[in-house]
This record gives structure tokens, C-alpha cells and sequence, in this order.
């Protein structure tokens, strides 16, 4: 068979994207990052943030969710703005499908390393020693905000794989971040088959991965005292910092970015079908 | 996902002097000399104690490689020494010594039997007498040209139209003979005694003699859902024989793209596609085989020129080419200038003119070297001078024993390269498109009662008289056959 094996062409998609970076100034993509971590800045109480429980984990979600959208926005269009190209190349220099969205994911992978760098920078600048304490500060935050992103990242390869054009992306996107919001567990209580779906969200398991690198437990709990907050109380045992659970908090996340990727590589198979 | 490549076998004949061996090729590394530790050991003492190397490079692919400073021809032409070439079937490397007294010839044979040959020696007269060509001898130089415009004769690999001079060795195919010439004499082999199933090949190994043959048998082609189905293209059976440049003519929205892409298998259609009885599907997944530059734009724009040419090249080319630096270097380097580009080679796609970004497109495919070479509307915003270059580059393509075929909007521009014309119509009655025409240029002229190609498409396009049904029919009735009207 003639054509360039898989690790070859790893290599090449990957140099192309970070080819593309440069050329196409994509990495003004950062500047974004932190004009929405300097939004989040605004709304952010400093002196309540890290120091109580209800505004932490407040904070925290804001946090979550920021991130959600950079990663989401990040890679929403990656895909399915060169459908045509993916598909001539898929079609006629045999591309493997796996090795371009394994290209895709370590091209994504670095810029949302730099993300998680830009936002936890300015998360630490701004709330100085009051973020955590914990052997591996400031490590465990960075690595905590980077599968964060990565995660979204991936969901939204895994977008723009099943979108034919930029504009069903967009349309899907919206969709996507609402579920990721009311059923992170945050807003609402969840019961039944809605704390079921909230189990295979971003938020959900984005909002734990920041509550235990932050050891949210040892802020006390205040009491709730009108009903503006709205938002029951907290969960001991979910926010828990006991042995690896950061570990397994970053490999569910991980677990993600696999599933996402695996389904990406099954939904650019129906590139071909793809008509005029 | 997972495929497991079926490992080809490869023989190199090897003929020195009256005498003949045959080594089978299974190893990664051969070497040929005349010492006792080659691989590959042959009498001669000019022969050198490491004359080549040659080898299997991968499952599929075989290499051979100069390692002395001797005389090479490869398929007639001289190469420089320290060459290396991925072989292709029926590769023939004539190797001399420096004084030109003495040489030898490699012939490669690939995924065959190891086969009974006989290869036989005669004087250039007696190959006058044996080859279907004129010949004629000029200030000591032998000429040759073939009898009948019908005969193929492949000349090193590519069909002569013209008187071709003879040179040290230029190798000669006709139906019968396969041969090649060295000083004084003429060595070949008879043909015909060999079975038929010898000449079928992997396709882009036999091709370029004159073998190849692309069957179009397309039934049906259809859109729409289940409950409302359209058809679009119907009842197209053709044949396209190699080294032959084809022009698919037809008014707006006649078919022309759908049938390309029905062809490569872009789109779907009821039917079979075959090239010497595998399918194109076959071909375009196993061998890319198949370049095609579509309407569309299809290289990145966020990318320079060069970079984007020599990705292309990365994932086209064989390996034993891309592991030559100076091979793979001077293929990009040659695309660029056919093409036109090589001024740009540094300049970013998205700030090209769209002829400009068209023409990266054609050679994104062309460093491919495809044996089949499908375009459509390459032409768009190209400039007469640069369309002249380009198709010159797609004659020269066609003439290396591949296909080509081509949609344009401007067919009388390169008028004089086509072979055949494909005319497609919208059959009002049945509103869909069919075959109005296949055959030689000369004869569509005929057939369609005009002068240009230009004239015709706007008959077919006149929507006030239904020429384009008339045309079907008309061509429906001659019933010339698959080979279109000649």
C-alpha cells in the first residue's frame, strides 16, 4: 500500500497546524483568554473568594465555565471549516482519519496548555496565596485548568467532526453549553436521570477537579440565609481531598478528551459521504 | 482499518552479453558485483566488486541503487551515477563501463511468476525487419518512427508519434516485442509467447506500455430520498485507453462534475469503474493512483506554497523517494516550475490570485505523478501563458502512457492536446445527462456540424431548440462502441 504511515502523517498534520498558528495569527486566540479571565476578574469577590465557602465555589464555577468556553471556542471551527480538504485528502492521499485528529489534539493540547498557564497566572496574581495550599501549588491548579480546557477542547473537535458547515457548528455550540451549565450540579439539584446526564458533563467533573486542588472543604460553610443563593448546600464528600482523588478527578477528564477523540475519528468517517 | 498488505514479488532479469540470469528480489538490501560476497555475483571484472544495490523497500515497493561511477540508462535515459530509483515493472537499466565495451542489462519484472524468458540477440537490421517502424539512417545515427497511426509504440516507456532517434539504450515495446538497443545490436524478447495474464499487472506498472484501459460503465447516477428520486446521469459505457488526454465537453448542469466524480468515486453511481478489471476505489485507496484537482480550492490557505507542495509530496510519494533528500527536493522543485510557482514558493496561499491558488491546487495532485489524472476547470483565472505551461505538463502526463481528463470552460485553448472528447448532454425528455458524444476531436466536429469546441457547448446550451436531446439520440443510433467514434 502507498502511502505515508500514520506516524508520518501525525507529524505532518501537526506542522502544519502549528504552521498555521503563526501564519495565521492564531495565537491571538490567547489575547481572548485573557480578556475573559480579566472579565471574570471584574465579577470575582477578593476578598470573599478563597476566603469563604459559598463565594469559592461560586467563583469556582465561574472559573469552570470559563475555561469550557476557551476550550469549546478554541477548536468549535478547527474541523469543519476544511471539511472539503479533509475529505479530498481523506479520499486521495489517504489521510488517516486518527492521525489528523491526533494532530488536532496535540496541536490543541499545546495552545490549551497555554491557556491554562494565561488564566492560572492571573488567578494567582489576583488572589495571591489565598488560591490554595497544597504541596504541588501552583502545579496541581495549572494541570487542573489545562484538562479542563483540554476537555472542552476536545468536545468541541468532537462538534465540529459532526458539523458540515462553520454555521451548524456555531448552532450546535450553544446547545452544548447550556447542558454544560444546568446540569454541572451547580445551579440546580439534581435527581434522577438529570444527575445521571450531569455525570458525562465537563462542568460536573470540571467544577470537582477545581474544588479539591483548591481544598474548597476548609472554607466554612455559611449559612444560607436568603433565598438568592438558591444553591443547596455543600457536598462533603464530592469536594473530598483524600488520597489521589485529584488523580482520578484528571484522569476522568482525560477520559474525556479519549471519548470525545474516539468519536471525532467515527464521525470524520462519514466525511466521504459527504455531497456537493 | 487494519489491512494486511499482500507482499509482491519482483525478479530482476539480468543479460550480459548473450548471457542470461534471473534473481528473485526478497531481501531489503542486494548487492551486485562480481565478488564472491555479492548478493548478487556476475562475471566481469568491470563489473567491480559493488556495482548496485538493489532491494525490497517495502512490502510492495523495490529500489535499485548505483554505487559506482559506470554508465546508466534508465528506460533510455542517462542518469547520473550514485542514482536511485524506485523500480517500476519492466524497468529496464542498461549499465556500460567507461570505455563503453562492455555492458550489462537489468530488466525488473514485478509480481509474477518467475517466467521463462528468452531473450535474443540481432543486428539493428534485422530489428528494422521485426519492429512495426520505419527506419532511416542519418549521418550515422539510426531513426525511427512508427508505420501506422494506429500502431503503440512505446519508445522509453512513452508512445512515439514522431520519428524518434536511437540512442544507447532506448528501449522499445510494441505488441509483440520488447526490446532494448545497445551497441550495435538489438536484444528482445518475443511477447506473444507470454500468457495474457502477464499483462495484467498492478496498474501504474504496466500502463505505461500501452495496456491500461479505463472501463467507464456508469448505469445510473441518483439524488434524492428514498420517495423522491432524481436521476442525473444515466447510461455512460466508455473506454479510455492510457496515454490518452480526454476533454469532457457539455452545456451548464449537463453532468460534467457529476460524471468526474461519479469516475474517481466522489459520488456514488450505479455502475462499475475499472482500470485493466480492478476498481478505481481499489486503486485510489491502495495505490494513489488517482490525482484529482476539483473545483474547489482544496490545499490549506494558511500555509506557504512550498510547504504545502511538499506535504502533498510527503503523503503521495513512495517512501524510497522521500528517504532521497536530493530526489525529493528536486521533484517539489520541478512541480513548482512546471507549475509556474516557483517565484512563490515562499508566499502564503491566501494571498495568491485565484489562478495562482488554482494552479498550487493542480500541483498538489501532479507531484503525486498519478496514473490517472482527472481536473476540473484547472483553468479558472489562469492566465493564457501559464494554461499553456500547464497543459503541456498534463500532455506530457498522458504521454508517459497514464490518463488524463479534463472539464474546462475554455476547450479551443488547448485544442491541440486532447485525444477524445467527452460531449455530456441534458436529455430533456428524461432530464437527466447523458452521452452525446465520444470519439476524436476531428469527428465531434463533424458529428456536431461545427468548427470549435466553443461552438458546440453553446448549441448544447441553447435552451430555445433542444439540440441536446437530438445529439443523444444521434449518438445513441451510430452505436460506435465503447472506444467512441474514431
Amino acid at each position: 500500500m502507498n502511502r505515508a504511515s500514520w506516524i508520518r502523517q501525525l507529524g505532518i498534520y501537526t506542522w502544519k497546524s502549528f504552521r498555521q498558528l503563526f501564519y495565521e495569527k492564531k495565537w491571538t486566540v490567547l489575547i481572548s483568554t485573557l480578556v475573559i479571565d480579566l472579565l471574570l476578574l471584574l465579577v470575582l469577590n477578593r476578598d470573599k473568594m478563597f476566603v469563604e465557602y459559598m463565594d469559592t465555589r461560586t467563583g469556582l464555577f465561574a472559573i469552570a465555565c470559563a475555561c469550557i468556553w476557551i476550550g469549546l471556542f478554541n477548536s468549535v471551527q478547527s474541523i469543519c471549516r476544511e471539511r472539503e480538504t479533509v475529505k479530498h485528502e481523506h479520499m486521495m492521499s489517504n489521510l488517516s482519519l486518527s492521525a489528523y485528529i491526533c494532530a488536532r489534539l496535540v496541536y490543541e493540547a499545546v495552545i490549551c496548555f497555554f491557556e491554562a498557564i494565561l488564566t492560572g497566572s492571573v488567578m494567582l496574581l489576583y488572589f495571591n496565596e489565598a488560591v490554595h495550599n497544597s504541596i504541588f501549588a501552583p502545579f496541581d491548579l495549572f494541570i487542573s485548568l489545562w484538562m479542563l480546557i483540554f476537555a472542552a477542547d476536545s468536545c468541541g473537535i468532537l462538534i465540529s467532526s459532526i458539523s458540515k458547515t462553520p454555521e451548524m457548528a456555531m448552532t450546535i455550540m450553544p446547545f452544548v453549553l447550556i447542558v454544560q451549565l444546568i446540569m454541572s450540579g451547580f445551579i440546580f439539584e439534581l435527581k434522577g436521570i438529570t444527575k445521571a446526564v450531569s455525570m458525562i458533563t465537563i462542568s460536573k467533573w470540571g467544577m470537582r477537579t477545581l474544588c479539591v486542588c483548591c481544598k474548597i472543604n476548609q472554607y466554612p460553610p455559611e449559612e444560607i440565609k436568603s433565598y438568592e443563593y438558591g444553591i443547596y448546600h455543600q457536598n462533603i464528600a464530592e469536594y473530598s481531598t483524600g488520597g489521589a482523588r485529584i488523580f482520578f478527578l484528571w484522569f476522568v477528564l482525560l477520559l474525556f478528551v479519549t471519548i470525545f477523540s474516539a468519536l471525532s475519528v467515527l464521525a470524520l468517517q462519514f466525511v466521504d459521504k459527504d455531497k456537493r | 482499518m487494519l489491512g494486511i498488505e499482500k507482499k509482491k514479488t519482483a525478479f530482476l532479469y539480468c543479460i550480459a552479453d548473450g548471457q542470461f540470469g534471473t534473481i528473485k528480489i526478497d531481501q531489503k538490501r542486494l548487492v551486485i558485483g562480481n565478488s564472491h560476497n555479492s548478493d548478487i555475483n556476475l562475471d566481469g571484472e568491470w563489473i567491480g566488486s559493488k556495482l548496485a544495490i538493489v532491494g525490497r523497500s517495502s512490502a510492495n515497493g523495490f529500489y535499485f541503487q548505483s554505487v559506482s561511477d559506470k554508465h546508466i540508462w534508465i528506460n533510455g535515459v542517462y542518469r547520473d551515477a550514485n542514482t536511485h530509483l524506485e523500480l517500476r515493472d519492466r524497468d529496464c537499466i542498461l549499465i556500460m563501463n567507461k570505455e563503453f565495451s562492455n555492458w550489462l542489462i537489468l530488466w525488473f519484472r514485478l509480481n509474477i511468476e518467475e517466467i521463462e524468458t528468452k531473450w535474443t540477440k540481432v543486428s539493428y537490421s534485422e530489428a528494422a525487419r521485426l519492429l512495426p517502424m520505419k527506419w532511416h539512417q542519418h549521418d550515422k545515427k539510426w531513426y525511427i518512427c512508427p508505420q501506422f497511426i494506429d500502431n503503440r509504440v512505446f519508445v522509453n516507456k512513452q508512445i512515439i508519434t514522431d520519428t524518434t532517434e536511437i540512442s544507447l539504450g532506448t528501449t522499445v515495446k510494441t505488441e509483440s516485442i520488447c526490446g532494448i538497443f545497445t551497441p550495435g545490436c538489438f536484444y528482445y524478447e518475443a511477447l506473444a509467447a507470454q500468457s495474457a495474464d502477464e499483462f495484467n499487472a498492478e496498474p501504474g506498472q504496466v500502463t505505461s506500455f500501452g495496456r491500461g484501459t479505463l472501463s467507464i460503465d456508469i448505469n445510473e447516477r441518483t439524488v434524492g430520498s428514498f420517495f423522491k428520486k432524481r436521476t442525473i446521469l444515466r447510461d455512460i459505457h466508455i473506454d479510455i485507453c492510457s496515454g490518452q488526454m480526454v476533454l469532457i465537453l457539455g452545456g451548464s448542469g449537463a453532468g460534467k462534475s457529476t460524471f468526474m466524480n461519479a469516475v474517481i468515486g466522489y459520488e456514488k453511481a450505479s455502475g462499475s469503474i475499472t482500470y485493466e478489471g480492478r476498481p478505481l476505489d481499489d486503486l485510489r485507496k491502495n495505490e494513489n493512483a488517482i490525482g484529482f484537482v476539483p473545483q474547489d480550492n482544496i490545499v490549506r490557505e494558511g500555509d506557504t506554497v512550498g510547504n504545502a507542495i511538499r506535504n502533498a509530496a510527503q503523503m503521495k510519494l513512495p517512501e524510497t523517494i522521500q528517504r532521497d533528500p536530493a530526489e525529493f527536493n528536486r521533484r517539489i522543485q520541478h512541480t513548482l516550475e512546471i507549475m509556474g510557482l516557483k517565484e512563490k514558493e515562499k508566499s502564503m496561499i491566501s494571498k495568491l490570485s485565484g489562478g495562482e491558488k488554482k494552479r498550487v491546487n493542480v500541483a498538489a495532485e501532479y507531484i503525486g505523478n498519478p496514473l490517472l489524472f482527472f481536473l476540473d476547470e484547472p483553468d479558472t483565472g489562469v492566465d493564457p501563458a501559464q494554461d499553456e505551461i500547464m497543459m503541456r505538463s498534463l500532455r506530457s502526463i498522458a504521454d508517459e502512457g497514464k490518463i488524463v481528463m479534463m472539464i474546462t470552460h475554455t476547450p479551443d485553448r488547448g485544442i491541440d492536446y486532447y485525444d477524445k472528447v467527452i460531449v455530456i448532454a441534458k436529455n430533456r425528455e428524461k432530464q437527466c445527462g447523458e452521452l452525446a458524444f465520444f470519439g476524436t476531436k476531428e469527428k465531434a466536429w463533424s458529428f456536431f456540424e461545427r468548427h470549435s469546441f466553443e461552438e458546440i457547448v453553446k448549441v448544447l446550451n441553447d435552451e430555445k431548440e433542444d439540440h441536446s436531446s437530438a445529439y443523444v439520440r444521434k449518438y445513441q443510433k451510430l452505436n460506435p462502441g465503447r472506444e467512441g467514434i474514431q
